[in-house]
C-alpha cells in the first residue's frame, strides 16, 4: 500500500514538474501570435473502473498573454450532481516558473445550478476559480479529480476548443479493464501515441500536435478532438451496447417497451378517428392536432427520465410530457391505427452534435416521430404548436435522426 | 324624488351590477363561465394570458415564542394563447438562511384546472403530489391538462421560519392582473421600509380598499419612484385592478424601476420579549439592519484605505504630485491630475465602492478597482488643498440610489466630488479613454450620495443633464464616369469616442471600428484615417474614404438614414406593444451630405424642408435639402432634451420618425 502510495505521489510530482517548467520556455511565435493566451501543457488520464464509472484526472498549464485570455486561466467546471469533483492543486506562476498564489479547495466558487422555471431537471454543481494576475504574461496551473457515473456520454477530448488561444502540448491517457472495448473517432490532428497491455489494463495514449490560436472570426476552422463512447455501457443501472446504431437503439427501445400502454380512452379516439378519416394521411393530421391541442411541452428530465419517456399513461393523465413523452404517445397512437410509424432520436443542435453515421454514440438531445406514408418518411414534431404533419423542426433538417425499431435501428436524414 | 327613485337609481344598480369591477368577487374552487371571456376585460388583453386575480396575505407571526412568516397565496390565470402555456408552471423558491440552508415547516398547494365545454365550467384535474416537483430550492408546480382556453387556480400556503429576507410583491408582470392584492400584517416586534416602485402611486391603508383603476390604453403611466414608508406592528392592504402587462425591458436600463411592485425591508427588529430558537436558527435578540445615510456616511469616512493622514499627505505632496506653477487654475491642476492618475495606474475592470488597497498599495501595483483609483485621485486632490469628498453610485443596472435608507447591495461606485468656490464637481480616473470632465455612462442614474464627515447630501445625476453631440458628415464626390469617392467623417459622442480608443489601443487594430461601422450600416471603407486619438478633450474623428465603381449606387449606400431607422436600434421601434424607452443621453445629431457632381448637376428631384418641435416630448427635428452650383446639400439635425419616454410618448414619436426616415429616402432623387 505504502509503495502504491508512493508511485502515485511520484507521478503527481513528475507532472507537476513537467507542467510548471514548461511556462518558463518561451512560446514559439507561430503559437503565441493573434494568441491572448497559450495552453502550455495540458494531459487528462480517463480510468474506466467498470462499465459504470470512471475518473478523469486533468492538469492544465495555461500561460495568459493579455487581458483578452484572462478568463482561459480559470478554472470553470460543470458537473451533474451525482459526480464529485476534487481539486487536487491549483497555482499561478510567474515567467520564470516562481509560485505567485497557491489555491485551495476553499478558494473554489461553488454553485449550484437549478433549472429554471419552465424545466425540472437535474442540478448541476459549478465550480469556478479565478486565477489571476495583474501583470501579464502569468501562467495558471490546475488539477483536478472527477468521479462520474454513467458511461454513455463520455466526455469528448477537445485539448483546446477556445478562440484566440494556441496550444503547445496536450495529451490524453485512457486507461480500461483488459474486458472492455474503447470506440474512438479522431477529427484534426491528434495520433495515438503509445498502446499498451497487461493483464490488468489496457492503455491508450494520444497526443494533440500544436496549434496555432483559430482567429476569433474563424468560424469555419473545427478544434481537433476526441471522442470516445465504451462498447458495453450502464447508465443508472441500465445497461445496453453502442457498438452500433442497431444495438444502441436495443437500447431505447428496451426504456420505451414498459411506458407504451395507452389508456382506454386514448384506444377509443384512435378508433373513432381512425373510422372517420380511413386515409392515412387525414389520420395522422387528425391524432397530431390531438397532440397539438391537448397537451402542453413540459420538460421533465429527472434520473434515467432524462433518457426514459414518461408513461403514455402519465402523460394523457396530466396533459403534459417532453419530447420523449409527446412523441412515444404519438408514434402508440399511429401504431394502433395501423399506421407505420417510428420514435425517433435528432438533435437540436445539429452544428455542435454533429453525428458521424460510422460512429454510433450518443449525440441525441431530442426525439420526434417518422411516420411511413406512401413509402416515405413523414416528420412529426409533437413540441410544436404551430408546424404542420410532415414538417420537422427547422433545426433538425439536413440532420441525421435515429429511428428506432428493434433491431432494425438506422440512422435516417430528416429532409 | 321620485325621478330619482324611478329612473336613476334603478340605472346605477344596473350600472354596478353589470360593471367588470363589481363582478370580480373570487372563490377558489369555483369558477364562473364569464370569467372564460376577455370581452368586458378594460385593460389589453392581446397577450397570451390574463391574470384575473392574484392575491397574497402575509403575516408575521409568532407562535410559543418562535416566530414564523406565513404566505397564502390564490392566484387564478386564464390561457388565451399557446405561448402563454409556460405560466401553468409555477415556481415556488425556498428562503434561505446565510448558510445557504433551507427550512421548510409547511408547504401545501391546492389547484384546479378547468375547461369550458358548451358554456358549461368543467373540473379538469386537480393537483396532487405527482404535479410537484421539489428539490432543496424551490417548489414546482406543474398543473396538469393545461390548454388554450382554460382557466386554472392554485392556492399555496407556505409558512417557514423567518430568515429575515423580506420580498418583493410584483404587482405588474408579464400578462395584464384584473386584480391584485397584498394583505400584509407587521407584528410590533419589526419595522419594515416598504418602498413602492413604478406605475402611480399605490397608497397603504390600513382598513378598507383602494382601486385604481387604469383604463385601457389610457391612463396608465409609468415613472421612477413614487411611495415610501416605515411600518410597524400594522396590518397594510394594498389592490390595484386593471394592471396593464409590462413590456419594454430591452429599452430600459433598469425594468424592475418601472415594473410596478413593492418591496419590503426589515430596518430592525425587537425580540427581547421573547424566546426563540427555532431548530437551530439563533438571531440576536435586538438587531438593526438597515442604516440611515446619516449612520452610513461617517463608516465610510472611517474606510483605512480612504482614510488620509496628515503624514501621508505630506508624502504626495513631496514624492507624488507633480509641480504647478504658481497660479495654475483649480481646473487645470485637476485635469493634470487625473491624467496623471490614469496614465499611472491601470484599471482592472472591477468596480466597488471602497476601495481594497490602500494608496501606496494602488501607487506601486499601478493597478486597481475603480475605488482603488479614485481614493488615490481624492487624496492627491485633498494634497493639493482641494476640498474633495467621495461620491457614491449605483449604476444603471443596479437601480437608482434610495436615498431614505442605505441598500449596500446597489452602491459599486465610488468617485471624487471637488468643490470649487459655490460648484461642485464629479471626476473619475479609472477609464483613461473617457474625458476627463465626463463619468463612465452607466453612473448617470438618478441620485449620487456625497458623503461630508457631518452629513449625505444627494445629487441628482440624471442623463436628462447629459448633453452629447454626434456628427456625420459625408461628401460624394461624382466623376464624370459616374464612378464616386466618398469621403466620411464621423464625430461620434464622448461616450462612443472612449469605446473607440479603447478598441483602438488594445486590439492593435482597426478590427474594433469596423465593427462599429458595421453597425451603423457603414460598409467596410477602403482606407481609415483616425484623428483626435490622444486628445480626450474632443470627440475622436474618424475619417473614412470609399472608391465605388460607376456600377454602385453611391448615393443610396452613403447617405445614411439619419436617426434611428438604421444607424442604431431603434427603441421605439416596436408596433404591437406600448412601450416605454430610455435613451443613453440626450442628443444633438448632425448628419451632413453632400454630393458633388464633377460633371455639373444632373436632373434632380429634391424634398420639401421639413421642421417640427415635439416640445412636450423633448424633441426637435429639421430636415433641409438644396442645392447650390453643382452640389446637393442635405442636412438633418435631431435633438432631444430628456432620456425617458413613456410608453404613450413612445408610440406618437415611433409613427413619427418612422414616416420621416421613409419620406427622406424616397425623395432624393438623382436621374443621369
Amino acid at each position: 500500500m505504502r509503495t502504491l502510495l508512493w508511485c502515485i505521489n511520484l507521478f503527481l510530482v513528475t507532472q507537476l514538474n513537467a507542467q510548471v517548467s514548461a511556462v518558463t520556455v518561451p512560446i514559439r511565435d507561430s503559437i503565441s501570435n493573434l494568441a491572448n493566451s497559450v495552453i502550455r501543457n495540458s494531459y487528462t488520464e480517463i480510468e474506466f473502473l467498470d462499465e459504470e464509472n470512471y475518473i478523469i484526472r486533468h492538469q492544465i498549464t495555461t500561460t495568459v498573454l493579455n487581458r483578452n485570455g484572462i478568463r482561459e486561466g480559470h478554472l470553470s467546471h460543470f458537473e451533474a450532481e451525482r459526480n464529485k469533483f476534487r481539486l487536487l492543486d491549483a497555482k499561478t506562476l510567474a515567467k520564470n516558473g516562481q509560485t505567485l498564489h497557491v489555491f485551495t479547495e476553499g478558494n473554489l466558487n461553488k454553485a449550484k445550478l437549478v433549472s429554471l422555471g419552465g424545466e425540472v431537471r437535474e442540478n448541476m454543481n459549478y465550480y469556478g476559480l479565478l486565477m489571476e494576475e495583474d501583470h501579464f504574461p502569468y501562467s495558471t496551473y490546475c488539477s483536478y479529480e472527477t468521479k462520474r457515473n454513467g458511461t454513455l456520454n463520455i466526455s469528448e477530448w477537445m485539448p483546446n476548443s477556445e478562440k484566440n488561444s494556441g496550444l503547445e502540448a496536450a495529451s490524453l491517457k485512457i486507461v480500461l479493464k483488459p474486458e472492455m472495448r474503447l470506440n474512438t473517432k479522431i477529427t484534426g490532428d491528434i495520433v495515438l501515441a503509445k498502446r499498451d497491455s497487461s493483464r490488468k489494463s489496457k492503455t491508450y495514449l494520444y497526443e494533440a500536435f500544436p496549434q496555432k490560436p483559430i482567429p476569433a472570426h474563424d468560424t469555419v476552422a473545427i478544434a481537433p478532438s476526441l471522442r470516445m463512447t465504451l462498447s458495453s455501457f450502464t447508465l443508472l443501472g441500465n445497461k445496453g451496447q453502442i457498438d452500433t446504431w442497431e444495438s444502441f437503439g436495443n437500447w431505447i427501445s428496451d426504456l420505451n417497451d414498459s411506458q407504451i400502454e395507452l389508456p382506454e380512452h386514448i384506444e377509443k379516439l384512435v378508433k373513432d378517428t381512425v373510422e372517420k378519416y380511413k386515409s392515412d394521411s387525414l389520420i395522422i393530421k387528425a391524432l397530431y392536432a390531438y397532440i397539438q391541442n391537448e397537451y402542453r411541452y413540459m420538460s421533465i428530465q429527472l434520473g434515467i427520465g432524462g433518457w426514459k419517456p414518461q408513461p403514455n399513461v402519465f402523460t394523457c393523465n396530466k396533459g403534459i410530457g417532453d419530447c420523449k413523452a409527446l412523441s412515444l404517445l404519438l408514434k402508440c397512437m399511429l401504431n394502433k391505427a395501423g399506421i407505420e410509424a417510428y420514435y425517433c432520436l435528432a438533435s437540436m443542435n445539429p452544428e455542435k452534435e454533429i453525428i458521424y453515421p460510422d460512429f454510433p454514440e450518443n449525440r441525441f438531445n431530442h426525439a420526434m416521430v417518422c411516420a411511413i406514408l406512401n413509402g416515405r418518411n413523414y416528420w412529426i414534431e409533437c413540441t410544436s404548436k404551430t408546424l404542420q404533419a410532415g414538417q420537422a423542426a427547422p433545426s433538425c433538417i439536413g440532420t441525421y435522426a435515429l429511428r428506432i425499431e428493434r433491431d432494425k435501428s438506422k440512422l435516417v436524414k430528416i429532409e | 324624488m321620485r325621478l330619482i327613485t324611478r329612473f336613476i337609481l334603478p340605472i346605477l344598480f344596473l350600472v354596478l351590477l353589470i360593471s367588470p369591477i363589481k363582478a370580480q368577487t373570487y372563490t377558489f374552487g369555483k369558477v364562473s363561465p364569464i370569467e372564460f371571456s376577455t370581452q368586458h376585460s378594460l385593460i389589453d388583453t392581446s397577450d397570451g394570458a390574463l391574470v384575473l386575480f392574484d392575491s397574497t396575505a402575509v403575516s408575521f407571526i409568532t407562535i410559543e415564542g418562535l416566530f414564523f412568516q406565513k404566505e397564502i397565496r390564490y392566484k387564478r390565470v386564464l390561457i388565451l394563447k399557446d405561448d402563454a402555456l409556460q405560466e401553468a408552471t409555477m415556481v415556488f423558491p425556498k428562503t434561505r438562511d446565510k448558510n445557504g440552508i433551507t427550512r421548510d415547516l409547511k408547504r401545501t398547494f391546492q389547484g384546479y384546472t378547468y375547461h369550458l365545454q358548451n358554456g358549461q365550467v368543467s373540473l379538469a384535474a386537480t393537483l396532487d403530489t405527482s404535479d410537484i416537483y421539489s428539490d432543496k430550492f424551490s417548489s414546482k408546480v406543474v398543473f396538469p391538462k393545461v390548454k388554450k382556453g382554460c382557466i386554472f387556480e392554485i392556492r399555496s400556503e407556505i409558512e417557514e421560519p423567518l430568515f429575515l429576507n423580506f420580498f418583493t410583491w410584483k404587482i405588474q408582470e408579464d400578462y395584464p392582473v384584473v386584480k391584485s392584492a397584498l394583505n400584509i400584517t407587521i407584528t410590533e416586534h419589526f419595522d419594515v421600509s416598504i418602498t413602492a416602485f413604478g406605475g402611480e402611486a399605490i397608497k397603504p391603508i390600513s382598513s378598507d380598499e383602494i382601486e385604481i383603476r387604469n383604463k385601457k390604453g389610457g391612463e396608465y403611466y409609468l415613472s421612477r419612484f413614487i411611495d415610501n414608508g416605515t411600518f410597524k406592528g400594522q396590518q397594510v392592504y394594498y389592490s390595484c385592478t386593471n394592471v396593464p402587462a409590462f413590456h419594454g425591458g430591452k429599452y430600459l436600463h433598469n425594468p424592475d424601476e418601472h415594473t410596478k411592485s413593492i418591496h419590503f425591508k426589515i430596518n430592525q427588529y425587537n425580540l427581547s420579549s421573547m424566546e426563540y430558537d427555532y431548530k437551530g436558527i439563533n438571531y440576536d435578540n435586538v438587531k438593526k439592519f438597515e442604516k440611515s445615510w446619516s449612520e452610513f456616511g461617517p463608516e465610510i469616512l472611517k474606510n483605512d484605505n480612504l482614510l488620509n493622514s496628515t503624514s501621508r499627505i505630506e508624502r504626495l505632496r513631496t514624492y507624488v504630485i507633480p509641480k504647478f506653477p504658481a497660479g495654475t487654475d483649480d481646473k487645470v491642476k485637476i485635469d493634470s491630475i487625473i491624467t496623471f492618475v490614469k496614465q499611472k495606474v491601470e484599471w482592472n475592470k472591477k468596480h466597488d465602492y471602497l476601495p481594497k488597497q490602500s494608496i501606496n498599495e494602488t501607487l506601486e501595483k499601478a493597478n486597481g478597482s475603480s475605488a482603488d483609483i479614485n481614493a488615490l485621485l481624492l487624496a492627491l486632490l485633498s494634497a493639493l488643498d482641494f476640498k474633495v469628498y467621495p461620491v457614491l453610485i449605483s449604476p444603471r443596472g443596479s437601480g437608482t440610489l434610495i436615498t431614505k435608507y442605505v441598500e449596500t447591495d446597489q452602491i459599486n461606485r465610488l468617485v471624487v466630488a471637488i468643490e470649487l468656490g459655490e460648484n461642485i464637481i464629479l471626476r473619475d480616473a479609472s477609464n483613461r479613454y473617457l474625458n476627463n470632465a465626463l463619468l463612465p455612462l452607466s453612473d448617470y442614474n438618478g441620485n449620487a450620495a456625497l458623503i461630508r464627515e457631518d452629513s449625505v447630501d444627494f445629487i441628482n445625476l440624471s442623463s436628462d443633464y447629459l448633453k452629447m453631440n454626434e456628427k456625420f458628415q459625408h461628401k460624394i464626390l461624382v466623376k464624370k464616369d459616374k464612378s464616386c469617392e466618398v469621403t466620411c467623417s464621423i464625430n461620434p459622442t464622448l461616450f462612443r469616442s472612449a469605446e473607440l480608443r479603447k478598441s483602438l489601443r488594445e486590439d492593435k487594430s482597426q478590427e474594433g471600428i469596423k465593427r462599429w461601422l458595421l453597425a451603423r450600416s457603414f460598409k467596410s471603407p477602403d482606407s481609415i484615417s483616425v484623428e483626435n486619438e490622444n486628445n480626450l478633450t474632443e470627440p475622436l474623428k474618424l475619417n473614412l474614404f470609399y472608391k465605388l465603381k460607376p456600377d454602385q449606387e453611391a448615393d443610396k449606400m452613403m447617405i445614411p438614414a439619419i436617426i434611428w431607422g438604421k444607424t442604431f436600434t431603434n427603441p421605439f421601434a416596436r408596433k404591437s406593444k406600448e412601450l416605454p424607452a430610455e435613451l443613453d443621453f440626450c442628443l444633438n445629431q448632425l448628419v451632413v451630405n453632400e454630393i458633388v457632381f464633377e460633371d455639373g448637376l444632373p436632373e434632380i428631384k429634391l424634398p420639401e424642408k421639413l421642421a417640427a418641435n415635439f416640445n412636450e416630448q423633448g424633441i426637435i427635428f429639421q430636415f433641409e435639402v438644396g442645392v447650390f452650383e453643382n452640389t446637393i446639400n442635405v442636412m438633418s439635425r435631431l435633438k432631444t432634451n430628456k432620456t425617458f419616454f413613456s410608453a404613450k410618448e413612445s408610440i406618437g414619436i415611433e409613427e413619427y420618425f418612422d414616416s420621416i426616415v421613409k419620406k427622406q429616402h424616397e425623395n432624393i432623387t438623382v436621374v443621369y
